[in-house]
């Protein structure tokens, strides 16, 4: 059952991604929403902690 | 850089967790990825840039689409910390969990493989993106 939270996790995810593709000139990707925080310093530092904290997370613990 | 990156995973792959050797390396690699990153910021390099797409001209539909992202990793993280405080873990799985099927020690060809791709993502989020006109 807490799988299936997963999956509806996942595709609330992807439903965003879908929806971005459908709509034109308009609904952001995950690319561009990415490409916009990287180009303010705030977002890049949001960034490079969430990526710090992923990697300390995964292959040090 | 690739190989350097390659070898890193590989032998960081191999080390226990928890430990002060696995902690070094991650944080020496993150430390080299987010340096080169930021030497590649001063030299343009578009192989790091993500797809700018087209200009925005629908404004309340690129706020609607910000807005359903947000919506969407906040059941992310909601999923997360429902699991989180939940026990057994086998019953409530947290991504960490999830992951550890996967990249736990004993799968060192899929961690290391992940490492790269982790060091890979570093110098990507250490650059600055280039606005184009």
């Amino acid at each position: 059952m807490n799988v299936a939270l997963w999956l509806v996790a996942a595709g609330a995810l992807g439903a965003c991604e879908v929806a971005s593709r459908r709509f034109d000139h308009g609904w952001p990707t995950a690319a561009q929403l990415l490409r916009s925080a990287r180009g303010h310093l705030a977002g890049r530092l949001v960034l490079i902690i969430a990526w710090l904290w992923l990697g300390w997370h995964v292959f040090a613990r | 850089m690739f190989v350097a990156l390659a070898a890193c995973g590989w032998f960081a792959a191999a080390m226990p967790p928890f430990g002060i050797e696995s902690s070094a390396v991650t944080f020496s690699v993150a430390a080299a990825m987010l340096g080169a990153g930021a030497v590649l910021a001063h030299r343009y390099s578009p192989a790091l840039d993500l797809p700018a797409g087209e200009p925005v001209r629908d404004v309340s539909l690129r706020l609607r689409g910000m807005v359903a992202w947000l919506l969407a990793v906040l059941v992310v993280l909601a999923v997360e910390l429902w699991e989180l405080f939940h026990s057994p873990r086998s019953l409530y799985p947290t991504l960490s969990s999830l992951a550890n099927d996967v990249l736990g020690p004993g799968h060192r060809v899929v961690r290391a493989a992940a490492f790269m791709c982790w060091g890979a993502c570093g110098l990507v989020v250490s650059s600055r993106s280039r606005r184009h006109a």
